[in-house]
């Protein structure tokens, strides 16, 4: 029998084939452990001589080797069993955190858009504020010269008339002329309180409006500050045009370039100082341009000029608020354009709304 | 008393000229050109000013520029050897810089600011003698 076994000593494919068939028929059960403990038992209870153990030893050495074959297998295919779950289950948890991170950029993203509009939309909002308020404190300036003035002349009147009583001047018709002369000027501060309110005040709802009306207040409202400097400022060409918006904004985006062009002009102070101002219809749109013959942009700094908070003023003259408004109120809320050239003399804004 | 009176605006020029009408031989003047001109051609003729009333805003010359001009004819001829005339700023400007690049770098004589009050006028014109 040892011969016969000695002899038909399995092959070791064979071996491993019956080791995997009894590896996966016992994983389930278990029962792989129950059979090769047997003949161990039995060993070591054996009480024969040493030929017959041989014997027992050769006769079981067939199944010793393949209950020893199977545990490794069976331990092999285990390992990669769990190695395999294990790999697959971290991919997938891998993945679902790819996933949920990837969910997250995207909600934080969206949120962080959204968390800049607002800022963005705030920062303009305050701009504009800004801008309004120095824009505000120019023209208390500008205000303060047009009404000394005729508050001057209205002193003059009332002055004149106590003196001319005095000498016995007053008559009748004297005294009627210099009442009407004074009414004329309280009359003339009034409508500017009334400009510098309507100015300021913020729109509430969009209207339609004359452009070239509203060119016309701008400039008249602009003009004492350009006397004031000798700065000579024309109104050239004409345009019919409506334009269904904020009337305020639109002036004051007019204003921020007159006022520039005005320091400009007074920086340099150029011989012969002036402003031109034109408009035209173009189709359905009206080109306004404002030059000066300050001596223009310098070229280093034309790309830069509509950029929030640049300025090429002094510190503490300049904002850099004032363009970046007006862009902002021709581009964006008047769908228009805005563009700046340099001209031999001097600047040229160009604005089609 | 002599006195030239320079400003643009016709009420206001009319206005100073009733109020000194008693006290002073006046001349007008609507600008600092013109300012200048009469300045220099009354020393021609002898017969110089006492008392310049000058505007500062006014077009073609301002008040600023002719009170420099002013007071560089008066130091071509030295040796009339006069006080220098008296030159008040009338303007309704009455920012610091306005006041001082008129009192230091033109060398005004004192600056009154619109609306003028003829009491004022008046007492500061007795403060430099010109009158009672």
């Amino acid at each position: 029998m040892a011969e016969k076994s000695a002899k038909k000593r399995p092959f070791p494919g064979k071996v491993l084939m019956l080791a995997m068939t009894a590896a996966l028929m016992a994983l389930p059960a278990g029962g792989v452990f129950s059979a090769p403990l047997q003949p161990r038992a039995e060993l070591s209870r054996q009480t024969e001589p040493a030929q017959s153990f041989t014997g027992k030893f050769r006769d079981h050495r067939e199944t010793f080797w393949i209950i020893a074959c199977a545990l490794l297998l069976q331990s092999a295919a285990i390992t990669l069993l769990i190695k395999s779950i294990a790999g697959r289950k971290k991919a997938e948890w891998e993945l679902r955190e790819q996933r949920n991170d990837l969910e997250r950029m995207n909600r934080s993203l969206e949120q962080r858009i959204a968390d800049e509009v607002t800022k963005s939309r705030e920062r303009d909002r305050l701009l504009m504020q800004q801008s309004r308020f120095i824009a505000m404190g120019e023209m208390i300036g500008n205000i303060a010269h047009q009404w000394r003035q005729p508050l001057n002349m209205l002193g003059m009147v009332i002055q004149q008339m106590q003196m001319e009583h005095e000498k016995g001047e007053l008559s009748a018709e004297l005294m009627e002329g210099r009442v009407a002369k004074g009414m004329e000027l309280l009359l003339q501060l009034s409508r500017t309180i009334d400009d510098f309110r309507n100015f300021f005040q913020p729109g509430i709802e969009a209207r339609p409006f004359s452009l070239a009306k509203a060119l016309a207040r701008t400039v008249n409202f602009f003009g004492p500050s350009c006397s004031e400097h000798g700065i000579e400022i024309t109104v050239r060409g004409s345009c019919a045009l409506m334009h269904t918006g904020h009337v305020n904004e639109f002036s004051q985006a007019l204003l921020n370039i007159l006022n520039n062009a005005r320091d400009a002009l007074q920086e340099k102070e150029s011989p012969h100082p002036a402003i031109v101002v034109t408009l035209v219809a173009d189709g359905p749109r009206c080109v306004i341009t404002v030059r000066d013959n300050a001596g223009g942009i310098a070229p280093e700094v034309i790309e830069k000029i509509f950029d929030p908070y640049f300025t090429t003023k002094e510190e503490g003259k300049g904002t850099g608020v004032g363009l970046y408004m007006t862009r902002t109120i021709i581009e964006r809320q008047m769908q228009g354009s805005i563009s700046v050239r340099n001209l031999p003399d001097g600047a040229e804004f160009r604005i089609i709304v | 008393m002599r006195c030239l009176i320079v400003e643009d605006n016709e009420l206001a020029r009319e206005g100073l000229r009733y109020f000194l009408a008693d006290q002073a031989e006046i001349e007008l003047a609507v600008n600092g050109r013109e300012a200048v001109d009469a300045f220099e051609a009354a020393r021609a003729r002898q017969k110089p000013f006492d008392l310049v009333l000058l505007d500062i805003i006014m077009p073609v010359m301002d008040g600023q520029q002719a009170l420099k001009l002013i007071r560089l004819a008066e130091q071509d001829s030295p040796s009339e050897a006069r006080e220098k005339t008296v030159i008040i700023m009338t303007s309704a400007l009455n920012s610091p810089e306005n006041m001082e690049e008129a009192l230091w770098e033109g060398d005004c004589t004192d600056y009154l600011v619109k609306p003028i009050v003829r009491a004022d006028l008046m007492a500061m014109l007795r403060r430099y003698g010109l009158t009672d």
